[in-house]
């Protein structure tokens, strides 16, 4: 008994190596993505202006788009995508609502929403927004020699939202009691006129923490008849910024939001090849560096590169006597682009605008999103950028066989704008 | 007085008697069943002059010839003559030495008193001591400060002021007695003396023992039984003695006296105090108009202050103080094996099982340290217990509120929990932090007494209490917050120790170890039913012996327990058979070899710790390798784990039950003592081993920020499966469940089997996974979540709620994602209005419309339930809805709790037997 007792020990101890562990318990598989999405677009209908909502997307199906004020649904229009995979959605169709946010509702694949206004004397576009962040920066705006500039905070979603603002100009920090806890209502939209509040001011920065729900941010620059919108994004440590050609001063403005010095360097493309660090310098706290394009690469500046040691945010700027032009730089390129605004095509100064800044030749095909769109094929050199003029349409599907960063351009003689595509995830 | 008739006195003329010594007249008082005869012969026989006359007392029928007789002993004393100078009152139950009247006259002279009582020795034994007069508490309760049994070795021999004397023989001077009016009739004998002498010290007189008068006592008149009217007299004597002021705080005093004493007396299946109690209060309630005119006629005689009595007063109450020795005493006993610490020996601190638990204890108590001061975790699978009305109803054949709800039965630990609230009269919270704390020596005192009945006499057998509590199984249940794990590890020595009982030739059997057995049956299967097969398994495994048989019919009653956890079997056999439910708790593989290599020095020792160490070491090796098979559900999984470390605290336990510096001996020290500190190191935390978190706490946003009806539910997700409290569900691609808004509690800890609502919970979730819902809110509010909380790293489910639009993200809890379901919408909604949750139902007003109840439809919801949709609407002009199960429901509880019943029965039986 006693020696079958021993085996019996010995035999289980041996018994526990052998077994080894069992499978740990598994929460089953994840589901196949089949986004939904949402985005939200500044709208303004009235007053001489009027806008148009840009829908492209590679699914087809229900497209919703709701405008929201003061708690409540000003209007509402329920639209389709087909085989073109775009639709365009005049707001005057849906209300005249003055200014107001709008939400799309999206059924799913890869879709980009711009929203174009128009007036009688300016024409601005920009990528509807379709995500938060708790920090997101506004860099660039101008209060001074009565210009407006207005952030405007739009909250689609359920439950108020809190922002404070940390608003910077060029005379230090600004101190304001309507900068600390803007309240933005669910389904409503709120502006802040900083022209009102701190005018005369030439270089602002804005820097919107929300410290309760979810708001999407979008500064709007108004100045010599034309106006811009552009999205307040989060800060990043590495931007690449399209600089399409026009015969007025661009500038790309370098914000800092956080609150040490941070070191940047720009690095320049142009017709002539690439320069490393062609201006490298600090920016202080919530501060502002302006590179005047002009002063680059002997005056022909086609794209440039800007890297920080901490996150910062570029974003280009360009003036002319009769437009004004500003979007934002990519952090990242992409192999996918969807470029979206009706408007800003089929016009003599309407083109895109494509930066290569990898080390390979990216091979291009251009899809125009309209019934019967052309594809057009291209080429675009390493670390060189190319502009390309097209045919009226809805938007582009721009596919590339290395990354690239694409902008939409139609800045010219007359009103124009700039509008940063949307980058896709690759397929 | 029916017959004049003076006895003769002795040769000496009368007025030089007087002159000599004091007249006393002799009232001897009818004392059923005595011999009176007896009782006038021996008063006959008192050396004293001038010889006493006797009055008979209280006769019924005829007197012998040549004495006085009177009804009753008022009028016998009113009607004494102002020549008598002291009335000697005796029982006729009482044998006073011949010296014993001369004594009490000779004292009470000398010492001026008024009043003298006797030393009470019981007739018919060796001196043994009855009484020599007594202190009291403030409450008139007795404390004589002897012991029990206690010898007059004329250790007492002293005249000294007590606080009353008994009547069975008391001198008292006629005038007193005369002002007094005597005894009072409607009180038994201690109680009157206590009364008498209490009135004659407020009178301005003293009263004292007198141990020089001895005199035996038959004890006849039920002097000493601690009957209700001796409780009741007390408490009329308090009420007629004390000033308004005193019994002002003294009333409510004993009142709450009363019932912590009838309280704590139920605890240990005692009744009757408490019936003495409740008698005693309606006898003095009944009485109160005479106890008013005792009162009143009693004031023009007093002449002292209530300090007086207070001076002669025990501190505080004893029958406090005889709990408070009771309780004492059987904690110590749990350790106590030997009797060593109830008998006093000095041998108790050379006993090596005393340290052996005073180690054991200690280390529990560290263990504790955090629960002590920090409270106890709600983390894992450990949750505040429920109310215990509610907790009761849910065991009952209630609805089931985990989940989405259920009418599968509640964990059968639900009915404990509510029994020990119950016991802390409805302080959840602290009948949860003293029973968890008490868990620790519960465990360590069973392993020590269960491995007495074995035979081992070390430190041992108490040391392996710690490697049961923290051992290599239980260690990774606490660490997943298993509460059940531990308190089931506590009960299981309890257990196989009601069913080894000691072999018949020691101890004639009990029908109250078969009341024990089931009943500790009961305790162990509440926390983990499959652990009650392991007495059977002991049994079975132990050697062949006598008892045999018998301990066979206590494991089979053990087993019988099993019904308390039948209903939640049935209701969920995944908890039992679905390998996926499991926690996933797998002991370090280092510990079979460590509890292997323990068992092997146990084989050079003798038989009795050989065979423990080789049981042991089987036990707890099958048991450390079964959870690594994929067979059997989480019920499975944790009672493998617990008699693992079971099986292993036997290996400890026969290692260390001696020291020696034999070779043998040492290996197995040194090997167990490895075990040992290995285990120890699990309870390092403070916390038992548990692992630490507040999830209520966390989660307190819901109940702080709810509106009129109350917190809705909050759904829980994470990748990580042990970031969800309590049982979880495997969803897509992570784990998942939802909680109670109000606060998660035990009964919630394991979810049902799932139900419609439940699959279609699942289908939302998959939908905004995926990504397909812009509106995850709205798609939620059907199962009234009103919370989202993500734990764990950021995963699928961030991301489709990055990209919503109506969960609101709010900043509530630093440690997961909160998002807030402003579309939510209550439990029981009744459009405009909504209804709160209520023990284990709903209610709020009455509405004309029916109440939509978001949880799975079952038909015993009630009034008039309706199918809507997987949840169901009830009629609201009731204002209130509530689930009973069906009568085949409610069997098995009913069942369940007739048996525990029985077992009582047979446990008082079996006590009153013995």
């Amino acid at each position: 008994m006693r020696y079958l007792a021993l085996l019996a020990i010995a035999g289980l101890v041996a018994g526990s190596f052998y077994l080894g562990d069992p499978m740990a318990p598994d929460p089953g598989d994840l589901p196949a993505i089949h986004h939904s999405l949402y985005a939200v677009c500044p709208v303004e209908e009235g007053g001489g202006r009027t806008t148009e909502l840009t829908t492209l997307s590679t699914d087809q199906g229900p497209v919703q788009l709701t405008l929201f004020h003061g708690g409540q649904t000003a209007g509402s229009i329920g639209v389709s995508i087909g085989s073109s995979g775009s639709n365009v959605i005049p707001v005057i169709d849906v209300a005249a609502v003055g200014t107001v946010g709008g939400l799309v509702e999206i059924p799913g694949g890869d879709s980009a929403v711009a929203s174009v206004m128009r007036g009688a004397t300016s024409l601005t576009a920009e990528s509807c927004a379709s995500s938060t962040s708790a920090q997101t920066y506004l860099t660039g705006g101008v209060s001074a020699e009565e210009r407006s500039f207005v952030v405007h905070l739009m909250n689609p979603f359920a439950g108020e939202a809190v922002v404070d603002l940390t608003v910077t100009s060029e005379v230090g920090l600004e101190s304001n009691d309507q900068f600390n806890a803007v309240i933005v209502p669910s389904r409503s939209s709120t502006l802040v006129d900083l022209s009102q509040i701190t005018p005369g001011r030439e270089r602002l920065s804005v820097r919107i923490d929300t410290t309760a729900g979810r708001v999407i941010a979008v500064g709007r620059q108004s100045g010599n008849g034309d106006t811009a919108t552009w999205n307040a994004v989060g800060a990043a440590t590495d931007w690449l910024v399209p600089v399409p050609t026009a015969d007025q001063p661009g500038r790309v403005l370098v914000g800092n939001p956080s609150s040490t010095d941070v070191e940047y360097q720009i690095d320049a493309y142009g017709p002539g090849g690439f320069g490393e660090a062609v201006v490298s310098d600090s920016i202080p706290p919530g501060g502002q560096a302006v590179i005047d394009l002009s002063t680059l690469l002997e005056g022909v500046t086609q794209a440039v590169r800007v890297i920080a040691t901490a996150p910062v945010v570029a974003t280009l700027w360009s003036e002319g006597p009769t437009n004004l032009g500003v979007t934002n730089g990519s952090p990242l390129p992409a192999g996918r682009w969807l470029v979206a605004g009706s408007l800003l095509t089929g016009i003599e100064s309407g083109r895109v605008v494509i930066f290569n800044p990898g080390l390979e030749d990216a091979a291009i095909q251009v899809q125009s999103m309209r019934g019967g769109g052309a594809e057009r094929a291209l080429l675009v050199p390493a670390e060189s950028v190319i502009e390309l003029a097209l045919e009226t349409a809805d938007g582009f599907l721009v596919e590339a066989s290395v990354p690239v960063v694409v902008i939409l351009s139609s800045l010219g003689a007359g009103p124009g704008a700039l509008t940063l595509g949307v980058p896709l995830a690759d397929e | 007085m029916t017959a004049p008739s003076v006895p003769q006195a002795a040769d000496t003329p009368e007025d030089q008697v007087v002159a000599l010594a004091p007249r006393v007249r002799v009232l001897l008082t009818i004392v059923e069943g005595a011999d009176l005869a007896a009782a006038l012969a021996v008063v006959g026989r008192q050396v004293y002059d001038p010889a006493p006359e006797v009055v008979i007392v209280g006769a019924a029928g005829e007197i012998p010839e040549g004495y006085l007789s009177a009804p009753a002993l008022e009028k016998a004393i009113n009607e004494t003559d102002e020549k008598t100078d002291y009335l000697w009152i005796l029982h006729s139950d009482a044998r006073p030495r011949p010296d014993a009247l001369s004594a009490l006259v000779t004292e009470v002279g000398r010492n001026q008193a008024s009043l003298g009582g006797s030393k009470l020795l019981v007739a018919g034994s060796r001196d043994e001591l009855e009484s020599v007069g007594s202190a009291t508490d403030v409450f008139g309760e007795p404390y004589s400060g002897l012991e029990e049994g206690e010898i007059d070795l004329q250790q007492y021999d002293v005249v000294r002021e007590v606080a009353f004397v008994r009547s069975a023989s008391m001198l008292v001077r006629r005038d007193l007695a005369q002002g007094l009016r005597g005894l009072d009739d409607l009180l038994p004998p201690i109680a009157a003396g206590l009364d008498f002498s209490q009135r004659g010290r407020l009178a301005g007189g003293k009263v004292i023992s007198i141990p020089s008068s001895e005199v035996y006592h038959q004890g006849r008149c039920n002097e000493g039984l601690g009957g209700w009217r001796e409780q009741a007299g007390r408490l009329r004597a308090m009420l007629t003695a004390y000033r308004p002021l005193t019994l002002l705080w003294v009333v409510p005093y004993d009142f709450l006296v009363s019932i912590v004493d009838s309280l704590f007396n139920l605890l240990l299946l005692r009744w009757r105090p408490g019936a003495r109690h409740l008698l005693s209060w309606a006898w003095n309630f009944y009485h109160l108009p005479s106890t008013l005119r005792l009162r009143h006629g009693f004031k023009p005689v007093r002449v002292a202050g209530d300090e007086e009595l207070f001076r002669f007063q025990a501190r505080g109450s004893v029958r406090l103080r005889e709990i408070g020795s009771e309780i004492a005493s059987r904690a110590l006993s749990l350790f106590d094996d030997d009797q060593a610490l109830a008998r006093r020996t000095r041998r108790v601190w050379t006993s090596p099982g005393i340290w052996g638990a005073i180690v054991g204890v200690a280390v529990a108590m560290f263990a504790a340290r955090s629960l002590i001061f920090s409270g106890i975790p709600d983390t894992g699978f450990g949750f505040p217990f429920e109310a215990p009305l509610v907790a009761f109803d849910r065991w009952f054949a209630g609805w089931n509120d985990a989940g989405l709800g259920s009418a599968s039965a509640v964990h059968p630990s639900t009915v404990v929990n509510a029994a020990v609230s119950a016991l802390f009269v409805g302080a959840e919270g602290a009948a949860r932090s003293v029973f968890t704390m008490a868990l620790g020596v519960i465990g360590i005192a069973g392993m020590g007494r269960l491995g007495g009945r074995y035979g081992l006499r070390g430190p041992g057998r108490y040391l392996a209490g710690l490697v049961l509590l923290a051992g290599p199984g239980t260690a990774v249940l606490t660490e997943r917050g298993s509460w059940t794990g531990l308190a089931a590890a506590a009960f299981l020595p309890w257990a196989v120790r009601a069913v080894l009982a000691r072999d018949p030739e020691e101890k004639p059997p009990s029908i109250g170890e078969f009341g024990w057995a089931f009943l500790l049956g009961v305790a162990l299967a509440a926390f983990s039913p499959l652990l009650v097969i392991i007495p059977l398994i002991v049994v079975l495994g132990s050697p062949p012996s006598v008892g045999r048989p018998r301990r066979l019919l206590l494991s089979l009653a053990c087993l019988m327990a099993v019904v308390v956890a039948v209903p939640f079997l049935v209701g969920d056999p995944g908890w039992l058979l679905d390998p996926d439910r499991r926690l996933y708790a797998l002991p370090d593989a280092l510990w079979p070899v460590l509890v292997g290599v323990g068992a092997l020095p146990l084989f050079l020792l003798e038989t009795k710790w050989r065979w423990l160490g080789a049981g042991g070491a089987i036990l707890s090796l099958v048991c450390l390798i079964a959870p690594r098979l994929p067979v059997g559900g989480p019920g499975v999984e944790e009672a493998l784990l617990v008699t693992a470390s079971f099986g292993a605290a036997f290996v400890v336990a026969a290692g260390l039950d001696a020291i020696a510096l034999e070779p043998g001996r040492l290996m197995a020290v040194v090997a167990s003592a490895a075990i040992l500190v290995l285990s120890i190191g699990s309870l390092a935390n403070g916390r038992y081993g548990l692992s630490a978190g507040g999830v209520n706490d966390r989660l307190g946003f819901s109940a702080a920020l709810a509106g009129p009806s109350g917190p809705g539910r909050i759904l829980m997700a994470s990748t990580t499966r042990n970031d969800i409290p309590g049982e979880a569900r495997s969803g897509p691609g992570f784990w998942y469940r939802v909680v109670d808004g109000s606060m998660m509690t035990a009964d919630e800890v394991w979810l049902p089997a799932a139900e419609e609502g439940d699959r279609r919970l699942e289908e939302a979730l998959v939908a905004i996974a995926a990504g397909d819902e812009l509106r995850p809110g709205r798609l939620l509010s059907e199962f009234a979540i009103d919370w989202v909380v993500l734990d764990g790293p950021p995963f699928r489910l961030d991301d489709a709620l990055t990209a919503q639009l109506d969960l609101v993200p709010t900043p509530l809890d630093p440690e997961s994602r909160v998002f807030e379901n402003l579309a939510g919408r209550p439990i029981a909604d009744a459009g405009d209005e909504s209804w709160a949750r209520g023990g284990t139902g709903f209610g709020g007003e009455p509405t004309l419309i029916p109440v939509r109840l978001a949880v799975n439809y079952s038909d015993g919801w009630g009034p008039e339930a309706a199918e809507f949709d997987w949840a169901m609407e009830v009629d609201g002009s009731e204002g209130s809805a509530r689930y009973r199960g069906s009568t085949g429901e409610m069997a098995l509880p009913v069942a369940t709790a007739a048996l525990l019943l029985g077992a009582l029965v047979l446990m008082g039986v079996g006590r009153a037997r013995r």
